[in-house]
């Protein structure tokens, strides 16, 4: 936050880390594509960027002037990087790449991108469907179901990536899948009939991960890595304020 | 220079020891020779050398053991590391700084590995075997001749340590390297190995029909011939109750003389303590009644017309009943009943006539090695012949009164002659061997099985330490603390042939390989000499 001839301009420093886990069968799976990026960014329409000891934030305008402005601005940035990376993963037709997340901000939509959900906040489907969801077993899934909004259609499936613990409703361990519609009925259901049993194989352990089963295990290991690739958040904080009391100017 | 790791940030790093790490398309093993460049602030750069001894793998990111399962299907992603750890052995100039993070960590070839491990800065040096890159490995000869140092001390486990081996071939290196000894002196330098067990030293002079083609690539390595030793003098006792002096050998009895000594010479030299030499058997009441009869024996030349042994031991009897000065009636029958059992033992090689006594005299001067063979003697006697031969050579050395030319002593099973427990003649003789040899030029080649039951000024007094396979419980002894504990671990491993050396210059001990003898070592692998085995159609040749 900085004065700037009596107006008020908030800022927003952030350090965005992507990256994506190659899992191909008879391999190990690696790491792949982690890109890490900083960026500052600034409300009311400016843009300052930053050398902080050598860790060079890029300037980010926002047009708003609100601190909700920015972190809205920033979480655009990382959807937007998520999704140009899947775009980039595709190596040929058979690559099946997954993304955490809806698939909000993919917008090529004619790529095979699939969005995991992990977390289920609106049914989609009536009480009686539901029924079934809960009924599935580990790695199966429901028939396929298109969900129209006008601005991202859908088609989307539900499936069980591992069975539930007796204290556990019985909607734990289920996560929904969506694909873009303009894909096609067809390559929805191809690639349904291959998520439901291959995803259950990755799902993780109570014992490893508190978002078990959902969060997928090589989701879980990117997250660690990521956290790892963006450096020691004392050291940056460090930089950052060392950078800023020697002196930023807008 | 071949990069092979940097020195990482995850474990400190000091002056004399750090970790590196060892990037996927490197391979770093243990006994690695390493240089590491640290920068100063100042623009001068310190040079870190240093030795290899542990590699840990391990993946990276996993938090559960079966972490490793998940990563084998190719679920969970995980990364392999690799890192290594080094013993720093020199820091040149000695400003004692660690190396950073980051440092590029070399692999130490040439000229760098020579001063990674203090090769360039010997003056004169012997092979003392080759590293597992088949490199050799140098041992700083001003530590073994007395300059500065003397006396090697082997350890290990009878049959698989291979310690007589590693003798002969440390004396092969240092009588047939280059340069080393010149002239003169290398004829004059001698060698006296005492033959403990088996008939394997009696082959020295012998052609190994054994050695494979690929050993003699090593010998290249070496720089030494491959060939078995050249003057060899072979001593073995007479033959016990037969009148005709011929040496009591089974396997070999061409070119073996046979030694023994006559009733005179064993008066005149005060050789009788060396009857009594076994360990706790110096009461000072005993001691005082040896020394006495000792004394009158030197200048009895009655007693030195003796026709043997019995006759003699007669004649000591009378003497000693006669009164022994104040000794007690106890001590005298003592004395007495051990002169029974040693004459028992040792009466044969005390001869009264010898046609040519001067023949059956050990003279390891006549040859460049002398061996003399006791293996087949009496624990009693084994103990006489070398309180006697050292006593002998010693007191040469001290009347020449200059340490060079050098003589090498190797004598195994250290533990029998110089236990650490009581004290007997021979333990005398070889302490003062340990102690006082390096400014005389007698130079003990020691070995044992058990470093820890041997008189610690022994090992103490040796610059090379010598370890073949340990056992384990053994290992964990004091007398092993100059190996570090990896060492010590793999010390229990050690195949026949492999040796971890140390030595006062390099502060870590190396690991050294030496090569299959190219001497016979035992009678299956010995060639036969040429004068053996004529060859009936060399005359064909000739005329051609």
């Amino acid at each position: 936050m900085a004065d700037d001839g009596g107006h008020m301009v908030h800022g927003l420093l952030a350090s965005v880390g992507v990256g994506a886990v190659v899992c191909q069968e008879g391999s190990r799976a690696v790491y792949d594509a982690i890109r890490v990026s900083r960026y500052l960014l600034t409300g009311s329409g400016r843009s300052v960027a930053m050398d902080a000891c050598g860790l060079w934030f890029e300037p980010q305008t926002v047009a708003g002037s609100m601190p909700e402005d920015l972190v809205n601005a920033m979480q655009q940035i990382m959807r937007t990087r998520e999704a140009e990376l899947s775009a980039s993963l595709f190596a040929d037709a058979d690559t099946c790449v997954f993304a955490d997340g809806p698939l909000s901000y993919h917008t090529l939509a004619t790529h095979r991108i699939t969005g995991i959900i992990k977390r289920i906040f609106l049914p989609y489907l009536d009480s009686e469907h539901m029924a079934l969801v809960m009924r599935l077993e580990t790695g199966e899934r429901t028939p396929v179901f298109a969900i129209r909004d006008g601005k991202y259609d859908r088609y989307s499936w539900f499936q069980r990536l591992a069975g539930q613990r007796a204290t556990e409703h019985a909607m734990a361990g289920i996560v929904r899948l969506e694909v873009r519609a303009s894909l096609g009925l067809e390559a929805a259901v191809e690639i349904a009939s291959f998520a439901a049993p291959t995803l259950c194989l990755y799902a993780s352990s109570a014992v490893r991960d508190g978002r078990a089963p959902q969060n997928l295990l090589p989701v879980g290991a990117l997250e660690d890595e990521l956290r790892h690739r963006l450096g020691d958040a004392v050291l940056v904080r460090r930089a950052i304020e060392q950078a800023i009391a020697e002196g930023v100017s807008l | 220079m071949r990069e092979v790791g940097k020195v990482l940030g995850t474990a400190d790093a000091q002056p004399l020891d750090y970790w590196l790490a060892v990037p996927e398309d490197q391979v770093v093993q243990l006994d690695d020779v390493v240089a590491v460049q640290r920068r100063l602030p100042d623009g001068r750069g310190v040079d870190i050398y240093g030795v290899v001894d542990m590699v840990v793998a391990r993946h990276e990111g996993a938090k559960l053991e079966s972490d490793v399962f998940l990563a084998d299907r190719g679920v969970l992603p995980l990364n392999h590391s690799v890192k290594a750890h080094v013993m720093v052995t020199r820091v040149e100039p000695e400003i004692f700084v660690p190396p950073l993070p980051g440092d590029a960590v070399v692999a130490a070839e040439g000229a760098l590995r020579d001063q990674a491990l203090f090769f360039d800065s010997m003056k004169e040096r012997f092979p003392l075997g080759l590293s597992r890159d088949r490199q050799v490995v140098w041992g700083n000869f001003e530590f073994l001749n007395g300059n500065r140092g003397a006396h090697v001390n082997i350890s290990g486990i009878s049959g698989v340590a291979t310690k007589t081996t590693y003798a002969s071939f440390l004396l092969y290196g240092i009588f047939h390297s280059k340069g080393l000894l010149a002239g003169a002196e290398k004829a004059n330098t001698h060698a006296l190995i005492f033959n403990v067990k088996g008939e394997d030293l009696l082959f020295l002079d012998r052609e190994n029909v054994s050695l494979q083609a690929g050993q003699r690539e090593l010998y290249e390595v070496l720089d030494l011939p491959v060939q078995p030793f050249e003057s060899v003098g072979l001593y073995a006792p007479v033959r016990r109750g037969e009148e005709v002096l011929v040496p009591d050998t089974g396997s070999r009895t061409e070119g073996v003389l046979a030694y023994c000594w006559t009733v005179e010479e064993f008066c005149r030299e005060r050789y009788l303590r060396f009857l009594f030499a076994d360990a706790d058997d110096e009461s000072s009441h005993l001691g005082a009644v040896i020394d006495r009869v000792e004394n009158v024996l030197a200048r009895d030349t009655e007693a030195w017309s003796c026709e043997d042994f019995d006759e003699l031991k007669a004649h000591i009897e009378r003497l000693v009943a006669g009164g022994v000065g104040a000794a007690a009636q106890g001590t005298v029958m003592a004395f007495l009943r051990r002169l029974e059992a040693s004459g028992a033992r040792v009466g044969h090689l005390i001869r009264g006539r010898v046609a040519d006594p001067d023949r059956h005299r050990i003279d390891w001067k006549k040859k460049q090695v002398t061996v003399v063979d006791i293996h087949n003697l009496h624990d009693r006697a084994k103990r006489f012949v070398i309180g006697v031969m050292l006593k002998r050579m010693f007191e040469d050395k001290e009347k020449s009164g200059s340490a060079r030319p050098l003589i090498f002593v190797v004598l195994d099973e250290l533990n029998k002659y110089a236990p650490r427990e009581g004290w007997s003649p021979i333990k005398d003789v070889i302490l003062d061997m340990a102690e006082r040899g390096r400014s005389l030029g007698v130079i003990l080649i020691g070995a044992q099985q058990t470093a820890s039951q041997i008189e610690r000024r022994v090992v103490a007094n040796s610059s090379f330490r010598v370890v073949g396979r340990l056992d384990t419980a053994e290992a964990q002894h004091g007398e092993y603390g100059f190996l570090p504990a990896a060492t010590r671990a793999r010390s229990g491993i050690l195949k026949p042939g492999t040796m971890i050396v140390s030595q006062p210059e390099i502060p870590i001990p190396l690991l050294i390989q030496f090569p299959f003898p190219a001497w016979a070592t035992r009678p299956s692998e010995a060639r036969a000499s040429a004068a053996a085995v004529a060859d009936p159609f060399a005359r064909f040749d000739k005329r051609r």
